[in-house]
């Protein structure tokens, strides 16, 4: 009998206090094979999250700090020379890991960033003359600093585009604050360990690949991507590129994997409408007045988004 | 032959030193630039047409990615033909990063043509190696007319200004006097009079939550009988209507603000959800919620 993404979910909010909407949105990631970009100020858990989900689906987990001195082969792998047997072996890197946590990714030159983007793709690393697939699961989640942009490399629109869901992990409330200082201050909580296996995750992604999708939702998801390169021309000034049809594809495709989360065989307009803001927020290239007018990137994600009605 | 490669060689060594002294120059000139990502740097005019001697606005708009206190120095742009009277600084911390607004106040000197250069600020781009980099905005053009002459419009026009004015204040007057004359009716005591009882009316005028409700129990009646997708689809938008839905609401939202005592709404309107969304395969047993839903909520 295998576990269900309720029981992960359950056995996560055992270590982590309240941010439930950014737990669900991992684990959405997770079923749905794609990479979260974690984007919040620091000290609000994103790295235990991460660490969290790593262990109690029993994978590996490996975290690499980004800094401006790192180099592709510091997260790839290289080949070294073994003066004993006269021969090259290949030492792997640790992106060969089914949990990445990618810290502070935009602190790391271009090249760096390249070279783990193009492995989130691909899904394989060559190193010399041979390629080596990364375990499955594989997922990468990338944490930001949004408040700390001294000395950082901004991600390009491409490369963002590699991540599935960019999620915001904002402050806690008062209540959950206080929860936090007295569940972590007497003592470390340790995270839940193996609460499901490589195998469940595995069953959750094929499950999630049959979870129904209406017609009518299809229509309503192109539309809502749709509606961010077709601007009313009052949001005109603020966006300069909408997203791309893979936003689309994403949006299907995380749709599927909530739906699967909540228990249901079946897409509703509320999963589609929920995670539209996570999937389309990095996708969006907005226009400098957005930051010298102090205009809130999230209020035009969402009034693009209920410019379109749900089915 | 000899003396002529000595000759080439001084000529060489010479233009090696000054190539060492030219980028020894650009080096220290870079080292006391601020390290600073300018993202927008922009120039604008309140207007491109104006009097000479007339002054008016010009706002030079910058933004940084840095947080910075004091902004560095924007190298103002050239002016022809213009008179900069003042120069007004403003920095602002944004969300992220820093805005600076400088406000010139110019003048046109004389009829024709003026201009202002473009303003631009030097600076290190950590974005892009610390190299060091001019940013520069948009230059300015402005046509400067001759001063507007007073038109000497004669006495008839005073005559009609004059007579304008009355007009307006006569019927401003007149406006007061009927105000006054119909509050002072409605303040008379009124008369005690056995008024006949009210005509009930229809309820289908003055009750569209009943309306609503025979739209769901009709859409409700044609899914009983034909039990097809199209038909729930039919069966949930009167649903949702008759919840008081907005167009662009989804259910949870919907969910949010009804009266979490209305069970049997709540009911309905998530059978009927699943109803529309749910696989082929159970298609029927969600219509068969749905109907049972439907009948408790009409009932």
């Amino acid at each position: 009998m295998s576990a269900r993404p309720q029981a992960l979910r359950a056995a996560l909010q055992r270590t982590i206090v309240g941010q439930g909407a950014v737990l669900d949105q991992m684990l959405v990631g997770l079923i749905a094979n794609g990479h979260i970009l974690l984007e919040g100020p620091p000290g609000v858990a994103k790295t235990l999250a991460a660490r969290s989900l790593a262990v109690a689906v029993g994978g590996t987990f490996r975290r690499v700090q980004f800094t401006p001195d790192l180099l592709p082969s510091d997260i790839v792998g290289t080949r070294v020379y073994d003066q004993r047997s006269g021969e090259f072996t290949t030492v792997l890197g640790p992106i060969f890991a089914n949990i990445v946590l990618a810290d502070e990714i935009n602190r790391a030159p271009a090249k760096v960033q390249s070279a783990l983007l193009e492995g989130m793709q691909e899904r394989q690393a060559t190193i010399g003359a041979q390629s080596h697939a990364f375990p499955d699961p594989f997922v990468v989640i990338g944490t930001m600093n949004p408040l700390d942009d001294d000395g950082t490399y901004s991600l390009p629109l491409a490369q963002r585009d590699r991540f599935a869901l960019n999620v915001y992990v904002d402050y806690p409330t008062r209540e959950e604050e206080l929860a936090i200082v007295d569940r972590f201050g007497a003592a470390d909580v340790d995270a839940v360990i193996d609460a499901v296996s490589l195998d469940d995750v595995r069953l959750w992604r094929e499950e999630a690949r049959a979870v129904h999708l209406e017609p009518r939702l299809r229509e309503y998801i192109v539309d809502v991507v749709r509606a961010t390169r077709n601007l009313p021309p009052d949001l005109l000034r603020y966006i300069d590129r909408g997203a791309s049809p893979r936003a689309a594809l994403t949006l299907a495709q995380t749709a599927r994997a909530k739906a699967l989360l909540d228990g249901r065989t079946y897409v509703v307009p509320d999963d589609v409408r929920e995670l539209a803001f996570a999937v389309l927020r990095h996708r969006v290239a907005f226009s400098y007045r957005v930051v010298s007018e102090g205009i809130e990137p999230l209020e035009l994600i969402a009034s693009i988004v209920r410019s379109v009605d749900p089915p | 032959m000899v003396r002529r490669s000595a000759g080439r060689a001084v000529v060489a060594l010479a233009f090696a030193v000054g190539c060492i002294a030219s980028l020894r120059a650009t080096v220290v000139r870079a080292d006391g630039l601020p390290t600073l990502h300018v993202t927008a740097l922009a120039m604008r005019a309140e207007r491109t047409r104006a009097a000479a001697g007339a002054a008016f606005h010009v706002t030079i708009l910058v933004h940084v990615d840095e947080r910075v206190e004091t902004f560095p120095t924007i190298n103002l742009p050239d002016a022809t033909n213009l008179d900069i009277l003042g120069v007004e600084r403003r920095t602002t911390r944004a969300r992220v990063g820093t805005d600076h607004i400088e406000v010139l106040t110019v003048a046109g000197i004389a009829p024709g043509k003026a201009s202002l250069t473009p303003a631009y600020v030097d600076a290190r781009d950590p974005r892009r190696g610390m190299h060091p980099f001019r940013f520069s905005s948009n230059p300015l053009l402005f046509a400067i007319e001759g001063e507007p002459s007073r038109v000497d419009r004669g006495p008839w026009y005073t005559f009609f200004v004059l007579k304008l004015l009355g007009g307006v204040f006569a019927i401003a007057t007149l406006g007061v006097v009927v105000t006054l004359l119909i509050r002072r009716a409605r303040n008379r005591p009124r008369s005690f009079v056995t008024l006949p009882p009210a005509r009930p009316i229809p309820a289908s005028d003055v009750s569209p939550p009943l309306a609503r409700l025979a739209a769901v129990r009709t859409a409700l009646g044609r899914l009983h009988v034909s039990r097809s997708r199209e038909d729930a689809v039919v069966y949930r938008a009167a649903l949702f209507a008759h919840a008081g839905a907005r167009k662009d609401e989804t259910l949870a939202a919907l969910l949010r603000r009804l009266e979490p005592t209305n069970l049997t709404l709540r009911a309905a309107l998530r059978a009927a959800e699943r109803a529309v969304f749910v696989e082929g395969a159970n298609v029927q047993n969600a219509i068969d919620d749905a109907l049972a839903t439907g009948q408790a909520l009409i009932a």
